[in-house]
């Protein structure tokens, strides 16, 4: 038993997932912090009073920036920039390793002097330690350009148990949420009116609240889906596994397969977020959800799915090229 | 190693407002659950100074666990030395969106947007902030003023009636925060 446990976390695996997750969750945050920025916020953020509404001096226990530089606004602004600096390396894969332990320093540094955030700075207090400690950079990478430069062989499989970690801490955190859920607004007691009351939230809502009364059916199916999606997540793991293992579950295999339960499953996962990101003004959530998602994605499968999509953009490039050439005769 | 971050992960997933969620349950189950709750802490001493280093404060995620009933709509305004107040900003308002981009930016909203019973500690800080902001903006206001008017959601996407009460008002004045 104690074998397989450690066979299992031990597997290796091509780096390609968690480097998209790299990528993509870096690009998010990045985006996020450049915001700050723009918006002449650093100050109010993560500066204390009289500056701003940072907790600063009176943070317990004292941010270790606070504790060095003191509490003023150069130390919010120098943590920001940290911030910032280390995600664009973390984002290009340059110096990795210390660039990732740099972004995680920075990022708990920041949430120290600001408390108030979201769901969102919780998850990727957790998922970027993780990302540090992995392979994420062994690929698309300007490590991994130097290394080819230097004549090296690219790194071709690293630890697979960072994506399994972000795996399960996705799939526990759809489930934490899902049974927390009051079963008034979010179950038939209520009508599944759940989505429909965020979207009237002043505060939440894209569109000005009222303005889908009449979709409040779909808004009704959005809330049951929500909240199917939610509590069947655990079920990803069989899904996947069902789908890994050709030869296994008999019948009931052969079903999930043959209907892609799995691809389903994401697919629903997918829709929540997209559909989040359409309606309601949560920021970075469902983008930093999403851009965890190549967790679930097995790199084959990844880079498989990425060579179909350069064909057929090439394939389109060629005939869009025939297609003019035809035209200028 | 692992095994010991999936324990210590497991524990810590283990509902913070379970004290709320084991009213509904049968005694036997309630009483079990309110003694995990308390053994919960415990149980996390160990690894608390590791998780405290990077952050992670829980694996807990209540995520929109109930919606509707009472929320939220903030009114920012500002005044003259005389007369009456003009309002400046409002969620959803087409006619008062001064700073919209930036007090909807998610950060910013964290720090001001109320939660079912209570507020950032950083909310009048932030409140003295956008004072200074109107103040260097509009040379001849003299006072603002922050409010949450409270609203009743309608639910099935019928949005919000607005109930004309206030809570958590903040009023600046100049000299508070440009002397």
């Amino acid at each position: 038993m104690i074998e397989r446990w450690v066979r299992f976390w031990d597997q290796r695996e091509a780096p390609n997932s968690l480097a998209l997750i790299r990528i993509v969750l870096g690009s998010v945050l990045l985006v996020d912090l450049l915001l700050a920025g723009w918006f002449g916020v650093v100050e109010l953020l993560w500066a204390p009073p009289p500056h701003g509404a940072a907790t600063g001096a009176l943070a317990l226990p004292l941010p270790l920036a606070v504790r060095v530089l003191g509490a003023s606004p150069e130390t919010g602004f120098a943590l920001w920039a940290l911030a910032v600096g280390c995600c664009l390396l973390f984002v290009l894969g340059a110096a990795y390793r210390v660039a990732s332990i740099g972004l995680v320093f920075a990022m708990v540094e920041l949430s120290a002097c600001q408390p108030a955030g979201d769901g969102i700075d919780a998850l990727l207090r957790i998922a970027l330690p993780v990302l540090a400690v992995s392979g994420a950079g062994k690929v698309w990478s300007v490590d991994a350009w130097f290394r080819k430069r230097r004549g090296k062989p690219p790194t071709a499989t690293v630890t697979a148990w960072p994506r399994y970690l972000l795996f399960l801490q996705l799939v526990w955190l759809y489930t934490s949420a899902g049974y927390q859920r009051n079963l008034v607004p979010w179950g038939p007691l209520g009508g599944f009116i759940a989505v429909g009351n965020v979207l009237g939230d002043p505060h939440f809502a894209r569109f000005a609240p009222g303005s889908l009364a009449p979709f409040h059916l779909l808004l009704r199916l959005g809330a049951l889906a929500t909240m199917l999606f939610e509590l069947t997540s655990p079920l990803a793991f069989l899904w996947t596994w069902l789908e890994y293992r050709p030869s296994r579950g008999g019948r009931f295999g052969d079903f999930v397969r043959r209907r892609h339960v799995r691809w389903l499953w994401l697919g629903a996962g997918v829709s929540l977020h997209a559909g989040i990101a359409l309606t309601m003004k949560l920021g970075l959530f469902p983008f930093g959800m999403l851009a965890l998602y190549p967790a679930f994605l097995h790199p084959s499968e990844l880079t498989r799915g990425l060579g179909e999509a350069t064909k057929r953009v090439a394939k389109l490039r060629s005939l869009l090229a025939r297609e003019h050439v035809a035209t200028n005769d | 190693m692992i095994a010991l971050v999936l324990a210590f992960g497991a524990v810590a997933g283990w509902p913070g407002h379970m004290p709320k969620m084991a009213e509904k349950f049968p005694r036997p189950l309630a009483a079990l659950a309110l003694e995990v709750s308390e053994l919960q802490q415990k149980v996390l001493a160990p690894a608390a100074p590791v998780a405290g280093l990077l952050g992670i404060t829980s694996e807990d995620w209540p995520l929109f666990p109930g919606t509707g009933g009472t929320r939220y709509r903030m009114w920012v305004e500002a005044r003259k030395k005389r007369g009456g107040y003009t309002l400046l900003y409002r969620p959803h308002d087409d006619q008062h969106t001064y700073l919209a981009g930036t007090l909807e930016y998610r950060r910013v909203l964290n720090v001001w947007n109320p939660h079912h019973d209570w507020i950032s500690g950083g909310y009048e800080d932030y409140v003295h902030w956008l004072a200074g902001r109107v103040f260097d903006d509009f040379a001849s206001y003299h006072e603002v003023r922050v409010r949450m008017e409270e609203v009743t959601i309608r639910g099935g996407g019928a949005g919000f009636e607005p109930t004309d009460h206030f809570v958590y008002e903040e009023t600046v004045r100049r000299s508070e925060v440009r002397p």
